[in-house]
């Protein structure tokens, strides 16, 4: 009988401890200058006395430009009344995402759903790309029910709400075009079949969140896009179907070199997938094969916030995810041909430990070439203390930074502004918002506000953000290096990476200072590849694919 | 004390400090909020604390109450408890082994490198403990320091060649560090001895990968197909069991109970319900799940009063009307089935099975158009359950809707189900099959 299965309660553990370099890095600075930006967003996860699952897991954003005049724009998901609880509420009483837009003076404005982004379901994630090839950004709204797809044009969005993307708990989507017929697809990814009457209790006996072992999982979806903007599901064809885990990360990258985008998806508590395309379009498991499906001692972990980037520098990529209280985040070293968690040797574990870390990104925050890391950490299970009434202020803990050395090692550093504020962080955008050559960032947390954060850090050396462009788009699944001499920066385009969110489509470079920039080439997602003229310093570039597909 | 320090010179002052000392230090039990626990559990707690205070020199009651504090996930507690248990075990006691043991899992999840210096402690007292050298290993190999793992693997290896465990961390370690051959070696011999341990499968499969066979390596995954997957080689491992099957309390042990259950182990199920039953004699949703796995094992004589147990206490309880109609059905009393399938739904109407229940129980009946509903909803609610499917097609070729019946065989095998061969050639009889 497929009845609900069993609870798992969650074990609270051992306290805390600081972790973090007590003295902030000299020279970092990530401002929250969410007060003056015009920003106002307070994420309603509904209603917790009962603890519902939905609402400790989040929702995220995006940075796109929604209005066509070149800037980011800020598009925030909200969660609202649970499905089960809007009975009675006026729809227009049930609040929903929303869309700032950048104004001149780089402020933001409330577009308060005039241009028709005003999806009201239970958000989770969301996907930004141009899917109907009109040059305009599209927006992929995941829900808990009812997932929607906005067209934008004209200034204006559309909402497509086709029958074949449904109704379920989705959590992350990717937009790549994995068949290489240059539209975009979308891989969605599926987490529970929710229990809303299900309750449940930590291990020393109190209500708390229920494990997601304790649910059905729901199945993830491919949806193949007709070259119009709209969609077909080809889940059981591309033989997606074999396998229901509950995904909380998806990526899209060709993961083994052959010109066909395959796609890693991060499941919580289960083995992760790394579905590996084959030429007839079908996909195949190869997590487990490579050894990006368990930690290194054989163990599945929770798996949330999932990126890709070359850590050590040997100019391949690295995968890396974020991870319960008690379980250490994780990295797996790129050693051609597999994976290694080489974890513990990076620095990247022990500090770790006494957080739950969700959304995530690599950035290089020191702009010395070499990619840093930020993460937001949020509990999901209680440790002790008794929340106010629907409060989550026992869940709040602190964001982290880790600087990179660009060999493979980082260490925790504490970045003023950032790490010293405590949230229930999920997601984690970054764009460069304010167009002066470093990343700055978007943090969302359960029931909180949404924060905006102003890179402020003082540099020595140079920029470069590159945004490649195919098919008169931005090309996500695409692999930018840049030349310094003897030295190879490789940065992956996965807008769709960290947590629940969509970053800026671009590849951000530090360039140190007396560094000259000697080349600069794109892996397209098809896996040609292409050199392009090396670009002055301080600059961004639009590089537009003239290499023919594959 | 200070007329009689006098009377008896420094020694005496010294003996009588000392005294105060000792009375001062009497270690004192922390007190766990017991206000949400179950009361079989407070009760408990409260019992250990008293006695801790009666008699705080005594070790056991300290680890006895350590364990209870651990398996309800107070681990710092615990912890204290575990710390203040060594301190009065003798030199050379082997439960000063277990004290260490139990205090490093307890401190692993906040504080690894501590909990590597307290199994360094055990095992340089109690060297001849294997899985405590696996877990030193472990958390050593955690902690970045994969030369001082593979040595603790090894060592652990010697004192039991036919440890799987063993053989997996040493070939997982082997590959971390490049060995692959050596790796291969050890994890072949380990999934040998744990056929069915998925983590050791997929270190061997990655290992001939980084040998440059992927083909073998895809060789050894593909043989693991359909195979049951335990995960991890199993624990020889008493320790380790005394700590994860103190279940005191019914949350944990519900929910140890429903594992088994979900992952077919219905002899663990019957064995931790039956437990259970004697915490939740009145708890309706307990003797429903026991029943079921009863049935499940064919007990049904066994199964069937508890079901109705589990509807006098609650009868809405939609697990155990589900499982009267099962039985009643399998009697031949379809009106009575029809019935607890019905109060079954009243409770969980999007509950797919119950609906395919009551679709099949209608077509024997020859009621086609109530089991056509029937079956369709729950094919809305479980798009993925084939055998509905085929009962759906009958049902529709009976009632003349033979192209929608044709559809319906057709999702069916799509979706894996068999399809009675007899049917098909009769429904090709009324109606030629439409290409697909």
């Amino acid at each position: 009988m497929r009845w609900p299965g069993a609870r798992r309660l969650l074990l609270t553990t051992g306290l805390g401890f600081a972790g973090a370099a007590s003295a902030a890095q000299e020279g970092l600075r990530l401002e929250d200058v969410t007060a003056g930006s015009g920003v106002r967003f307070l994420h309603d996860p509904g209603d917790l006395s009962r603890f519902p699952l939905p609402a400790i897991m989040g929702s995220g954003a995006a940075l796109f430009d929604a209005d066509g005049d070149g800037d980011l724009d800020i598009y925030l998901i909200q969660a609202g009344p649970l499905p089960e609880d809007r009975d009675g509420i006026p729809a227009a009483e049930v609040p929903g995402n929303r869309l700032f837009l950048q104004q001149p003076d780089g402020g933001f404005r409330d577009d308060a759903g005039a241009r028709g982004l005003f999806d009201r379901g239970y958000g989770t994630g969301v996907a930004v790309g141009d899917v109907n090839g009109d040059c305009g950004a599209d927006v992929f709204v995941a829900n808990y029910g009812e997932d929607a797809l906005y067209l934008g044009g004209g200034g204006a969005f559309l909402r497509m709400d086709p029958a074949v993307f449904g109704a379920r708990w989705s959590s992350a989507a990717a937009l790549c075009d994995y068949d290489g017929d240059s539209d975009l697809d979308l891989y969605v990814g599926g987490y529970l079949v929710d229990d809303p009457d299900r309750d449940c209790v930590s291990a020393s006996g109190e209500p708390d969140f229920c494990s997601p072992q304790s649910l059905p999982y729901e199945r993830d979806s491919l949806f193949r896009n007709r070259g119009d903007g709209t969609f077909e599901d080809v889940t059981g064809e591309a033989g997606i179907l074999s396998e229901r885990r509950p995904a909380l990360g998806v990526l899209c990258h060709d993961f083994n070199g052959d010109g066909r985008p395959d796609f890693y998806v991060a499941n919580d508590g289960e083995p992760n997938l790394l579905w590996e395309q084959a030429e007839d379009g079908t996909f195949a498991d190869a997590a487990l094969f490579l050894g990006v499906a368990l930690n290194a001692q054989g163990r599945s972990e929770a798996s949330m916030g999932v990126l890709l980037g070359d850590v050590d520098g040997d100019a391949d990529l690295d995968l890396f995810m974020t991870h319960l209280r008690a379980q250490t985040n994780t990295l797996y070293r790129n050693q051609g041909g597999g994976y290694l968690d080489d974890t513990p040797a990076m620095g990247l574990a022990l500090p770790s430990l006494p957080w739950t870390g969700f959304g995530t990104r690599f950035l290089d925050l020191e702009m010395d070439g070499d990619l840093d890391l930020l993460l937001v950490n949020g509990a999901v299970a209680r440790e002790g203390g008794t929340p106010a009434a629907g409060g989550l202020d026992v869940y709040a803990e602190p964001a982290q930074a880790f600087l990179g050395d660009g060999d493979g090692r980082f260490e925790e550093a504490a970045v003023e502004g950032f790490t010293d504020v405590r949230s229930v962080g999920r997601g984690l955008v970054t764009g460069d918002w304010d167009r002066d050559g470093d990343l700055d960032l978007l943090v969302t947390a359960v029931g909180g506000p949404a924060r905006l954060f102003e890179n402020r850090s003082s540099r020595e050396g140079g920029f470069l953000l590159v945004e490649p462009r195919e098919f008169g788009r931005s090309s996500p699944g695409a692999v930018v290096t840049l030349e310094l001499g003897g030295r190879s920066l490789v940065r992956a385009l996965n807008p769709e990476a960290g947590y629940l969110t969509s970053s800026e489509p671009v590849a951000h470079f530090g360039i140190p200072s007396g560094a000259e920039i000697t080349g600069l080439s794109v892996r397209w997602p098809d896996g040609v590849m292409e050199q392009f003229e090396p670009p002055a310093p301080d600059s961004r570039v639009l590089l537009n694919r003239s290499a023919p597909p594959r | 004390m200070i007329p009689t320090a006098r009377r008896c010179g420094l020694p005496g002052f010294v003996l009588a400090l000392a005294a105060y000392g000792a009375f001062a230090q009497a270690p004192q039990p922390p007190v766990a909020d017991g206000r949400n626990m179950e009361p079989q559990v407070s009760l408990l707690l409260d019992r250990l604390v008293e006695e801790l205070r009666a008699g705080p020199e005594d070790p056991a009651p300290w680890l006895e109450y350590g364990e209870t504090l651990h398996a309800h996930g107070l681990v710092t507690e615990a912890a204290e408890c575990y710390r203040t248990a060594l301190e009065f075990l003798p030199a050379g006691d082997v439960t000063r082994l277990t004290a260490r043991y139990l205090l490093a899992h307890a401190l692993r999840g906040s504080d690894r490198a501590g909990a590597a210096e307290v199994l360094e402690a055990a095992v340089a007292e109690h060297p001849g403990y294997p899985p405590s050298l696996l877990f030193l290993g472990e958390l050593r190999e955690e902690l970045g320091d994969r030369p001082a793992a593979e040595a603790m693997y090894r060592q652990a290896l010697e004192l039991d060649p036919g440890s799987p465990l063993a053989l997996f961390r040493l070939g997982s370690i082997e590959l971390a560090m490049g060995e692959a051959r050596e790796a291969i070696a050890l994890l072949e011999r380990s999934l040998a001895l744990a056929p069915d341990a998925g983590a050791v499968r997929a270190a061997l499969a990655r290992a001939w990968n980084a040998a440059g066979d992927r083909d073998r390596g895809r060789d050894v995954l593909r043989a693991g197909e359909g195979r049951p997957d335990t995960g991890l080689p199993p624990i020889e491992d008493p320790i380790h069991f005394r700590m994860t099957e103190r279940d005191i309390s019914s949350p944990r042990l519900l929910e140890r109970a429903r594992m088994a259950r979900e992952a077919g182990r219905l002899e663990d199920a019957e064995i931790l319900y039956r437990d259970l039953t004697r915490i939740r004699s009145r708890d309706a949703d307990v003797l429903a799940e026991f029943a079921a796995v009863l049935d499940q094992r064919g007990r049904t004589g066994a199964a069937e009063p508890l079901y109705r147990d589990a509807v006098a206490l609650d009868p809405g309880q939609a697990l155990a009307r589900f499982g009267l109609g099962v039985l009643r059905a399998r009697e031949g009393n379809l009106p009575a089935a029809e019935y607890e399938f019905r109060q079954s739904l009243e409770s969980r109407p999007d509950e797919p099975q119950t609906h395919a229940a009551l679709g099949d129980l209608l077509l024997r009946q020859r009621r086609f158009e109530p089991a056509l509903a029937a079956l369709e909803r729950a094919h809305q609610l479980d798009p993925e359950d084939g055998p509905s499917r085929v009962l759906a097609a009958v049902a529709l070729a009976e009632l003349g809707r033979f192209e929608e019946a044709w559809s319906a065989v057709h999702e069916a095998q799509d979706l894996g189900a068999e399809v009675p061969e007899g049917f098909v050639t009769a429904l090709r009889a009324k109606h030629p099959e439409p290409g697909r």
